[in-house]
């Protein structure tokens, strides 16, 4: 449900942009024109992007067993270690740093400003993390 | 006697009250930290028959993390450069983050523009795979590196795959009028650190990262303001609208037993048409306008051979890289440059690295005049990050 919610937001944002794009593209419009629309497709991220956010699911999971259940299935299948995902993750950009180069306190601080610098899902920053300290 | 016995029961007992106090001490919860990173090099550059050669002076860009609380920090960049005979001391970028939820955060100040990818994730020189950025960034580039002003930005995963965003409003660009240096009339200079009008700039990006290995990664960025002249001046009102298309692809191959990295981003500016005056030596003027629009495009492989047999071979990197950038015909700074880069690199460590490459570069128009330049330049760099 939560994965729903989030592809039908970024639907509309995606779209907002692709058809800004085109219509710039293929110049169609005047700039001007071009520049109200995208700030309506910002304003659409920025409040769809709110509402998930903000929205927890996990009232709605408790009281349905299944459900909850079934996502927990779902994320023992996708379960990477955060070893693989420190290997995958840190190549985007530079080399996969060495565990031992840091203690525990300045993984701390480095994962913060990494999962803000990268933009990179809390998930896979807290994995990542735990691995560097557990490998130091 | 018996202040000299007081003395020394107070010195030890100081002594170990003080020790027992430290041993108790919980880590603190504020957490401050310097990283960053430097760089220095020789460069041998040709550009018709004029030659020349340099050693560089180091580079150093100290980066300041405050970790205040889990969810909030303070980090700032500084850039030590020494140019032109003279010490030049940038602030690369210096902002506050809040995180707001495990989807958002938010930051305010001066941050790194996530227009594309190259500004905010790649340009630091032991990251950039050489030793120079590619066309169309930096000094007179087109695309934003860095702006003033509110961001919120998240990440979410999509059971395997995941997706970025990232929206901000920031001061915008001004446009240079020509008033000051005539031959840039037209440009946008994104320095804007009062803004010169009332006007913001608003911009996102969207990344998506389709595969669960997170080998791929596909974004599209916006930057968009209805205004970028002075205000009440005849260029109030002009507008201009950027946008830019980023991709990555970096995964471990075993067939050539080593790892491949592409990167590649496509730029486009569009400004509104305007006039300029241009002053002739005579002193008579003349009104002129163009299509104010450029775009410059990046594609980079690399190739590190990781699972060679020997540890030398381990540690090379080899990387290729093609740019192009194409100011507006008619602007005084018209310019149609093409470029390719090739280097070999080594890795002493994961984040220290020698850089040698060869670059060619051929540029019709530009500051250097109307004709066709051919710039060959030769690199030797060694960058470090701490």
């Amino acid at each position: 449900m939560k994965i729903i919610k989030q592809i039908i937001v970024l639907g509309f944002f995606s779209a907002g942009i692709i058809y800004e794009l085109l219509s710039k593209l293929f110049k169609i419009m005047s700039v001007k024109t071009v520049q109200k629309k995208l700030s309506i497709g910002i304003v659409f991220l920025t409040i769809g992007a709110t509402t998930i956010a903000c929205t927890s699911t996990k009232g709605t999971n408790a009281d349905d067993p299944t459900i909850a259940i079934a996502e927990i299935v779902e994320e023992f299948k996708i379960e990477k270690s955060g070893a693989q995902m420190w290997g995958e993750t840190c190549n985007r950009c530079h080399l996969a740093p060495s565990p031992a180069d840091y203690n525990d306190t300045d993984w701390e601080t480095i994962s913060l400003h990494m999962r803000v610098r990268a933009n990179i899902t809390e998930n896979q920053i807290t994995k990542i993390e735990e691995f560097l300290k557990s490998a130091n | 006697m018996k202040k000299l016995i007081i003395l020394i029961i107070a010195v030890v007992f100081g002594n170990q009250m003080n020790g027992q106090t430290y041993n108790t001490f919980e880590p603190s919860k504020t957490q401050f930290m310097i990283r960053g990173y430097g760089h220095t090099g020789f460069e041998y550059m040709k550009s018709g028959d004029e030659k020349e050669s340099t050693f560089l002076g180091s580079a150093f860009a100290p980066i300041f993390l405050f970790k205040h609380s889990d969810k909030l920090m303070f980090e700032a960049e500084l850039e030590f450069v020494l140019e032109n005979n003279e010490l030049e001391v940038g602030l690369e970028y210096a902002d506050v983050m809040y995180v707001l939820n495990k989807n958002m955060t938010i930051r305010a100040g001066k941050f790194l523009l996530p227009f594309g990818t190259f500004m905010e994730r790649l340009h630091p020189a032991w990251i950039n795979r050489l030793p120079t950025r590619p066309l169309g960034f930096g000094h007179d580039g087109i695309a934003p590196s860095s702006g003033i002003g509110v961001e919120l930005r998240g990440a979410f995963d999509l059971g395997g795959p995941s997706l970025n965003y990232s929206v901000y409003s920031t001061n915008g660009p001004r446009l240079k009028d020509g008033s000051v240096e005539p031959e840039e009339a037209g440009m946008l200079m994104f320095q804007n650190f009062e803004d010169n009008n009332l006007s913001k700039a608003i911009g996102g990006r969207l990344g998506l990262l389709p595969f669960a290995d997170s080998s791929t990664e596909i974004g599209i960025s916006a930057y968009s303001t209805s205004g970028v002249g002075e205000e009440d001046s005849v260029y109030e009102d002009i507008g201009a609208f950027l946008y830019a298309l980023d991709f990555a692809f970096v995964k471990q191959i075993p067939a050539i037993s080593g790892l491949v990295d592409i990167k590649a981003q496509y730029n486009s500016s569009n400004v509104d048409t305007a006039t300029f005056i241009e002053t002739h030596e005579d002193g008579d003027e003349e009104a002129y306008s163009f299509d104010n629009q450029s775009d410059s495009f990046y594609g980079q492989l690399s190739y590190r051979p990781t699972m060679a047999d020997s540890d030398f071979m381990k540690k090379l990197e080899f990387v290729g890289r093609y740019s192009d950038f194409n100011a507006p015909e008619g602007a005084e700074w018209e310019e149609k440059s093409i470029q390719y880069a090739f280097g070999i690199n080594y890795w002493l460590t994961w984040r220290s690295v020698i850089k040698m490459s060869y670059q060619t570069t051929e540029t019709e128009g530009g500051h250097d005049g109307d004709g066709i330049t051919n710039t060959d330049g030769f690199f030797l760099h060694w960058a470090i990050g701490f």
